[in-house]
Parts: structure tokens; C-alpha cells; sequence
């Protein structure tokens, strides 16, 4: 498996945000996370990130355990909530300055993932005038564009009209052919039922369900 | 040079907000060459010297570039609110990526101790530039005005008293007392705007972040000015004419601790940094 998460639990100032959280999840494969506001959705993509730190339990890719082997994963692409980026950049300046952490992709590649999104790459407008499906759209192109091997989208259609859901969803398709995890978390549950391969339920930090689209619930 | 770095050092310096501050700076350095320096350089009292029938030793660069003016106007209002100019141009963009949730993007990819010391590095380095340039651009353009004649003890007109700190190389030395003086201020802007990097895990509001420190040295020179200490506040240290006595060592020691200080505080928070 790519991915293991091994009876994660974290707690945030007495409260227990992640309950024992075991998955096991491998590449090629979109896996989506349901859930009421507050069961731990959220919190789990971060502890898979690392921007958290498991009070016990480990997170694990090929084998190295997140926060001891490895400070973050090697190859991941994150959207949480809300896209957040430098207001006055335009967002072709803002993808490019993330890019140069890492000099993996160069020019052309931001601007394919931007049409991908249906953002103009030319577009001279600085970030802080973006609508919201805009911001939203940038934010997923930030974290497809150096195609990760780990792809973690927090309600990615929010905000996002028809033709914005489209796009998200081809996006989708074309990184797990390619072979990249990915994992979705999302209110639609129909959306997240016909982008995921596999969908977990979560409540109060804890795994409660499992389901196959189109299977039956386990 | 590593990517994080050029790419914070770009966002300090490539900044409105930065030309604002040194814009700031610039009028003060420029109202004092208009208002104190040209008029000396090019009036009477001058000419008169020149002639033979002033006094024996004339105000040179040295007693009337702006750090050598403690009695004008611009240089109080200068040195008052250096320690605020110095925290606008870069000094809360901790507390911007934290809240927005920008320092998890830049943080997933290059690691936390590499972010939190690009960052320090950005704001210390832009901090000290905007501090300096205007106090340099003042010096050389009074240079061009009134000469560099070299002081002289015995005209009593200078603002370095036998007691002042580095009195010795004021009188023998003084382009390398001017340049002590120029990173002296460089460091102590820095670690005041690094201030602010700690204020941003302190306090939950961006302006007061921006001001805290400059509040801070507000109340120290205050409270300092009090209790006879008055040229260790930032306000009065920075100042090469000196009217408050301090001790190098002493000057070491406070600012050191502090910025020791600091960094560990910044260490810390960037060990046990968690996007929650």
C-alpha cells in the first residue's frame, strides 16, 4: 500500500479531533471522505500531510512514517479549505513562486494546468480580485500542477459553477490514470459517489463506514 | 542561495509597502538636507568661514548630516519612528501566511525550518535596508554640500563627548564610527521587525502586530528615560550624536539577549508549528 494510517489519534486541547483512524490506500485510486461538518475530514488530510502532528498512531508513505522518517511527504499537492495565496500576485505569479520551491515544473506546465482549470494564464488581475470559483479553481490547479504522487482535495467543487465541476472532475480522472492517490473529501454525495472509487465515512474523528460506489455499504 | 529564500526576500523587497516605508524615511533624510544642511551650506554662516571671519573651527558633515542634528526636528521624528517604519514593509507576513493558511502550502513543500528562516532572514534584511538608505543617502548628499573636515575635540561642537561610546574613533576615525553606527542600526531595526515574527503567535490582530514593537520601544524609552538608561531604548541608541552615555558591552548584552531571545521563541514555534 502507499499510504498507512495507523490508529491515528490526535487531540487538540482536551478534545479528540482524530479517533484511531486506520486506512490503508494505494495509488490509481480516488477515495473520498464523508462526513458532517467537525468529524475530522479536514484533520485527517492535514495529519496525512504532516501540518499536524499525531498525538499517537503514524502516518506512513512507502513505508516512511511522516514526522520520523520524512518531515512532509515527498510528492503531494494539498487543497484545504479555503485556497490561500499572495493577494497581490496574479495567480500565474502565485503558482510560479510555489513552483520555484521545488524547480519541478517550469513555465508551460503552469500554464496548461491553469486553461486545465479554465483560468486565463495571462490574466493581470492580482489574486485578492479573484471570485471565489476562481480562487477555488487556483487553488486546485496549485495542487495538481506538479503532479503529485499524493493528491489531498478538501471540497474541491465548492464555490465552483457546472462547468467548473466538469473540469474539477476530468482533472480528477486524468491524475488517477496516471497513477496518483487521490483523496476527496466533500459534501455532494453524489459528486464524491461518482469520483471515488472507494468513499469512508467519518464521524466524531473516527472511520465509521466504508463504501464502494455502487456496492454495497460495508 | 536557497529557493525559499530569493523567493522571500522577493516578496520583502518587491513590495509597495516597502517603498512606502523607505519613501517615508526619504522625506525625514530630505526635509533635513532642505531645511538644515543646504541652507548652512550655501548661507552666510558658512561663506563667512570661508572668508576667514567666523570662528575658528566650522560645522562640518559630522554635526550636521541628519544623525548628528539631535536637536532638529527631523532627526527626533526620524529615530521616533524608525522603530514603526522598519515593521511595515515585511515585518507581519508571518501572521498573514499563518491565518491564511498560505504558510501550509509553502511549508508542504520545503519543510518548516527552511520557511520560518527565509522568513526571518526577509524580514531582518528588509528591516535594516529601509533603516539605512535614507540615513546613507543623507550623509552623502550633506557631503556634497558641506565638507568632511575632520572633527576636532577642541571645537566643542561636535555631539561625541570624551564619554560617548566609541568617542576615540569619532575623533581619529570618523567614517569608521559613522559605519559601526550604520550597522548598529542595520542589526537593531532587524531585531526590532523580528519582533514581530514573535508578536504574530502573541497577538491576534495584524495591526497590532505591525506596531507592537514600536510600542515597545515607545515604553522603553519612556520608561528608560526614567530611570537615567535612557540612550539603551532604540530610540536614543541608534542616534550617532549622542546625549543619553551608553556602554558597549551593556549595548551587546541587552541586544543580544533579546535577539537570542527571539530566535528561540522563532525556533520553537517553527518546531511545534502545526496547521490547525
Amino acid at each position: 500500500m502507499y499510504l498507512e494510517i495507523d490508529n491515528l489519534t490526535k487531540t487538540i486541547k482536551g478534545t479528540t479531533v482524530l479517533d484511531g483512524v486506520t486506512l490503508s490506500l494505494e495509488r490509481g485510486r480516488v477515495y473520498g471522505l464523508r462526513g458532517k461538518n467537525g468529524s475530522g475530514k479536514t484533520m485527517l488530510m492535514r495529519a496525512i500531510t504532516g501540518l499536524i502532528r499525531p498525538t499517537s498512531g503514524t502516518v506512513a508513505i512507502e513505508g516512511k512514517i511522516i514526522g520520523k522518517d520524512e518531515s512532509f511527504p515527498p510528492s503531494v499537492g494539498i487543497l484545504l479549505e479555503n485556497p490561500a495565496f499572495v493577494s497581490k500576485y496574479t495567480g500565474f505569479k502565485n503558482l510560479q513562486v510555489l513552483a520555484d520551491i521545488q524547480k519541478n515544473i517550469g513555465a508551460e506546465v503552469i500554464h496548461e494546468t491553469l486553461q486545465k482549470v479554465g483560468l486565463d494564464p495571462s490574466d493581470k488581475r492580482p489574486y485578492r480580485k479573484y471570485s471565489l470559483g476562481m480562487k477555488q479553481r487556483l487553488g486546485i490547479a496549485c495542487a495538481v500542477m506538479e503532479s503529485p504522487d499524493l493528491i489531498l482535495l478538501d471540497e474541491p467543487i465548492n464555490a465552483l459553477d457546472p462547468t467548473g465541476v466538469d473540469l474539477v472532475k476530468s482533472i480528477i480522472m486524468e491524475h488517477k490514470k496516471r497513477g496518483a492517490l487521490l483523496l476527496i473529501a466533500c459534501h455532494d454525495a453524489q459528486e464524491l459517489d461518482y469520483l471515488s472509487d472507494e468513499v469512508y465515512y467519518m464521524a466524531e474523528g473516527r472511520i465509521t463506514g466504508h463504501e464502494v460506489p455502487g456496492g454495497d455499504a460495508l | 542561495m536557497s529557493s525559499i529564500l530569493k523567493i522571500e526576500l522577493r516578496r520583502a523587497f518587491i513590495n509597495k509597502i516597502f517603498l512606502i516605508a523607505l519613501a517615508l524615511g526619504l522625506c525625514f533624510a530630505i526635509a533635513h538636507l532642505l531645511v538644515v544642511v543646504i541652507p548652512y551650506g550655501v548661507g552666510d554662516a558658512w561663506a563667512a568661514w570661508r572668508t576667514g571671519t567666523k570662528g575658528s573651527y566650522p560645522f562640518s558633515v559630522y554635526n550636521t548630516w541628519l544623525g548628528a542634528t539631535g536637536y532638529s526636528i527631523f532627526t527626533t521624528l526620524y529615530y521616533f519612528i524608525l522603530p514603526l517604519i522598519v515593521c511595515l514593509p515585511y515585518a507581519d507576513s508571518l501572521y498573514m501566511d499563518i491565518t491564511s493558511g498560505y504558510a501550509a502550502n509553502v511549508i508542504s513543500r520545503i519543510g518548516k525550518t527552511r520557511y520560518f528562516a527565509a522568513k526571518a532572514i526577509a524580514v531582518f534584511l528588509s528591516a535594516g535596508i529601509v533603516a539605512i538608505l535614507p540615513l546613507v543617502i543623507n550623509f552623502l548628499t550633506a557631503a556634497l554640500f558641506v565638507p568632511l573636515l575632520m572633527p576636532d575635540p577642541l571645537a566643542g561642537t561636535f555631539p561625541v563627548s570624551p564619554r560617548s561610546m566609541f568617542a576615540d574613533l569619532f575623533y581619529t576615525a570618523p567614517i569608521a564610527y559613522l559605519c559601526i553606527f550604520g550597522m548598529l542600526t542595520f542589526v537593531v531595526a532587524g531585531i526590532v521587525a523580528c519582533l514581530c515574527l514573535v508578536f504574530s503567535y502573541l497577538l491576534a490582530n495584524r495591526f497590532i502586530v505591525l506596531i507592537a514593537p514600536f510600542l515597545l520601544c515607545v515604553i522603553s524609552y519612556f520608561v528608560l528615560t526614567g530611570s537615567g538608561l535612557a540612550g539603551y531604548s532604540p530610540i536614543n541608541l541608534l542616534i550617532p550624536a549622542q546625549f543619553h552615555h551608553v556602554q558597549f558591552d551593556w549595548v551587546v548584552a541587552v541586544y543580544g539577549t533579546i535577539a537570542a531571545l527571539s530566535t528561540a521563541f522563532i525556533a520553537w514555534r517553527a518546531a511545534s508549528y502545526e496547521a490547525l
